[in-house]
């Protein structure tokens, strides 16, 4: 354990010292007996890492077993990361402040290519070397888990077993083993090949295949209402309902939809309950929702009117997401008090809406708008991608032409007397488990190419525009489709100063191409288009989704065909074989 | 009204005035306490503190009031204690009809410093000057301040000091005064401070703040 009278002096020369120090409200009993001890740490602040809802459900889940102590740690911000070196502290666990060697199991929870070189940073920070052959059985089991296991390729090499899927399923088989295996005396290696046929589970020195961990009954899974209420500033300061897993829609561009299917929903009544505890549990001031797309909970009108009524009589804010365009519904906006209208045409012609299949007409956005706009809305936030397969100069016009669609309406019907349009673009980027995950990304040149012409474009009054850096876009994309090759590239990045790289401030591009350089690899080599026949790094995993489906998806994307939402009528693309879809 | 004493103390310390309201407030929502709203678009919680601590000291003696109609203290008490995290509880509630306005009642601040070395009892002796200048930051330029009128007392005992302080509209600053006093052997940070109760003056008597509600 650290040194606490340390720790209280160096607090006061740092920036919101409430991130170092635990003491939350609801903090479950880390001094209870326990076999296994785990540290969960989240590749980034405080605040951010605090809004997790995974994390969240995770370490909750493992505090509530028997036997087993969850602690949490996240990324010091570089002025705390100083003061620790200048006093020889190590990256400790916020609620007995233990250090790293003090667990049984480490899992680093990866949301974000860009928070690669973080996690090295931890590790740093910690004192255990980065690659998992560096260490021995004097150091914890260190694990990662999280979205960016749909490719652990580039980062594997730092971990000794990765979980694929979800953490209810993998992480808890995983401790529970380790339990057992530690009660026998077995060594780490010994460990980890029984841990290889756990379902879910990928040993990085053992390799072979593994499928992805599903929850079967999502209804059922574990989800805690007794939530860590923090004293200071997090991203998402309330309380969160998960409605359902997986997305029905298909937006090929989009990796959560398909890495999260089989689509499972949380019943109206469990949700309803669950959200009566968090009130009361918490004290929060805001209760959300959180999935995918909202607007397709099969029973929205219900569970808004139920959640409604409960907030209501507690004083609490709901606050929905934003509504998917052609779903719409201005009678529980209006309802919701919103002021602001959140849409994301992601492009800006029907024809590139076909291809990307984002299944949004043309008519769909005029009658959304129309409505919100007659209802009073004064902020619109429109949400778009450039560089998508296919796109022209016709597309982008296609965005501006929104835009001053969205200026001309609220003149005509608008009942507020202003309106702000914010306008954000993004840039697309090929992830692994889409259908565009062989396509080319388009290049810097054109990236700026595009962003400039927009900026041009929408100098227009009341109309705010803003753009995703494009060069991280790049470092962002070469990660992404990265192979067990890049482990030296990220090393190298950190080494050289890359930390915090999602935090536009703190990112260094000519550090990143440097480090490429220096291991001898080309960024361009990941983000230019990959043949169809070729391996992909991340082949080894079973996500469910077929590729074979992926290939039929790119093809009709390539035709302009749209697939339907899959909520009607199965599409065939292999995720119920992990679980049924619909519950 | 309802008037809670609770503490600070802990990582509660390092709270800043804002996130310290915000989890008062908080503690009220879970004990589903009766307490009025503003009436604006955004309705907030009406609440009073007394003058705010600066980060990292601790205190045992922080007054909080809630606009609310409730009466049983006892109970309230029980139920604050339930619901606040374990670095604020509280050790006293009163229930008043009107809201007794403590921020500008409260005149003074006792304290205890906790030092790494012996204290020399000469510090006291900075009661007997006329004047006593001091370092102070005012957003973020560091100047002299003159500061003598705002000690009321000094007592060194050990590693101890006891001190009682202006506070209020002609506020001291305690850890700028506690490092002020490292000729005299007080070497201490603002986590060593802890206020120990507020004060009202009442015919030029200082009286603790919660006797003043009863």
């Amino acid at each position: 354990m650290i040194d606490g009278e340390l720790l209280k002096k160096i607090l006061l020369e740092v920036e919101k010292p409430a991130r170092y120090l635990g003491g939350e409200y609801n903090l479950p009993d880390t001094d209870k007996p326990c076999k296994e001890r785990v540290c969960l740490c989240f590749a980034d602040k405080y605040e951010v890492g605090m809004s997790n809802i995974g994390l969240r459900i995770l370490y909750h889940m493992l505090n509530d077993t028997e036997g087993v102590v969850c602690e949490r740690c996240f990324a010091p911000s570089v002025d705390m990361a100083e003061k620790m070196r200048q006093n020889a502290i190590k990256l400790f666990s916020l609620e007995t402040r233990r250090e790293f060697t003090d667990f049984d199991i480490v899992g680093f929870s990866i949301g974000f290519e860009l928070a690669y070189t973080n996690v090295l940073y931890m590790m740093d920070l910690a004192g255990v070397p980065f690659y998992a052959k560096d260490r021995g059985e004097e150091y914890p089991l260190i694990i990662a888990g999280g979205p960016c296991m749909v490719n652990p390729a580039p980062i594997a090499d730092f971990f000794d077993a990765i979980m694929v899927g979800e953490g209810e399923v993998n992480l808890a088989a995983f401790v529970d083993l380790h339990a057992k295996c530690k009660s026998e005396g077995m060594s780490k290696a010994e460990f980890l090949k029984r841990a290889s046929a756990l379902e879910g589970v990928y040993v990085p020195s053992i390799g072979g295949k593994v499928k992805r961990a599903v929850v079967k009954d999502l209804d059922k899974a574990y989800f805690p209402t007794k939530i860590l209420v923090p004293g200071c500033d997090i991203v998402h300061d309330r309380s969160t309902l998960e409605l359902f897993r997986g997305c029905a829609n298909g937006c090929r561009f989009c990796q959560a939809c398909f890495y999260y299917r089989p689509i499972r929903e949380r019943k109206t009544e469990t949700l309803l309950r669950q959200a009566k505890e968090l009130i009361i549990n918490t004290g929060y001031e805001e209760l959300s929702l959180s999935s995918l797309s909202t607007s397709d909970y099969s029973d929205l009108k219900g569970l808004v009117d139920g959640l409604k009524e409960e907030a209501d009589k507690n004083n609490v804010k709901l606050a929905l997401p934003s509504l998917r365009l052609d779903s719409f519904e201005a009678e529980i906006y209006e309802d919701t008090k919103g002021a602001s209208l959140t849409f994301a045409p992601e492009a800006g012609t029907q024809r590139l809406r076909d291809v990307i299949n984002k299944n949004v007409g043309d008519k769909d956005i005029l009658s959304s708008l129309t409505a919100a706009l007659e209802r009073g809305v004064k902020n619109v936030k429109l949400y778009f991608m450039i560089g998508l397969p296919t796109e022209t100069e016709e597309d982008l016009k296609g965005i501006v032409d929104i835009v001053k669609l969205v200026r001309k309406l609220h003149a005509e019907k608008g009942r507020s007397k202003i309106i702000n349009i914010i306008v954000s673009t993004a840039v697309f980027i090929p992830k692994p488990l889409t259908p565009f995950q062989w396509e080319a990304q388009i290049s810097i040149e054109e990236m700026y190419e595009k962003q400039e012409y927009l900026k041009r474009e929408l100098k227009l009054k009341n109309v705010k525009y803003s753009w995703h850096d494009a060069k991280s876009s790049v470092i962002e994309a070469a990660l992404a489709r990265g192979d067990r090759r890049q482990s030296a590239v990220i090393k190298r990045a950190y080494e050289t100063g890359c930390v915090f790289d999602s935090w536009n401030e703190c990112f260094d591009y000519d550090k990143w191409i440097a480090a490429f350089d220096h291991c001898g690899i080309a960024p361009e080599e990941y983000t230019g288009a990959i043949p169809l026949e070729r391996e992909l790094a991340w082949d080894f995993i079973d996500n469910g989704v077929t590729k074979d489906y992926l290939l039929r998806e790119r093809e009709r994307a390539y035709n302009g065909i749209t697939t339907p939402n899959c909520i009607g009528k199965c599409n065939g693309c292999g995720a119920n074989k992990l679980g049924r879809c619909f519950q | 009204m309802i008037v809670f004493r609770h503490k600070k103390t802990g990582e509660a310390a390092y709270l800043s005035h804002i996130y310290a309201m915000r989890v008062l407030q908080r503690t009220m929502r879970r004990m589903k306490a009766e307490v009025k709203y503003s009436e604006g678009f955004v309705p907030h919680m009406i609440t009073y503190t007394t003058t705010p601590l600066p980060l990292g000291v601790q205190s045992l003696a922080e007054y909080f009031t809630a606009d609310s109609p409730l009466t049983d203290e006892t109970y309230l008490l029980e139920r604050f204690n339930e619901c606040a995290p374990v670095g604020m509880r509280a050790d006293f509630c009163a229930v008043t009809e009107k809201n007794p306005n403590l921020a500008a009642k409260v005149v003074a601040s006792a304290y205890e410093v906790a030092s790494e070395e012996k204290i020399s009892s000469e510090v006291e002796g900075i009661l007997s000057l006329d004047e006593y200048v001091m370092k102070q930051l005012k957003k973020g330029v560091e100047l002299d301040v003159e500061v003598r009128k705002k000690i009321f007392s000094l007592k060194a005992e050990g590693n101890k000091l006891y001190m009682l302080l202006a506070t209020g509209n002609e506020n001291l600053r305690v850890d700028s005064f506690v490092q002020s006093l490292a000729r005299y052997g007080v070497k201490a940070c603002a986590n060593d401070i802890v206020r120990i109760e507020q004060y009202a003056s009442v015919g030029g008597e200082f009286v603790a703040a919660k006797e003043i509600l009863k």
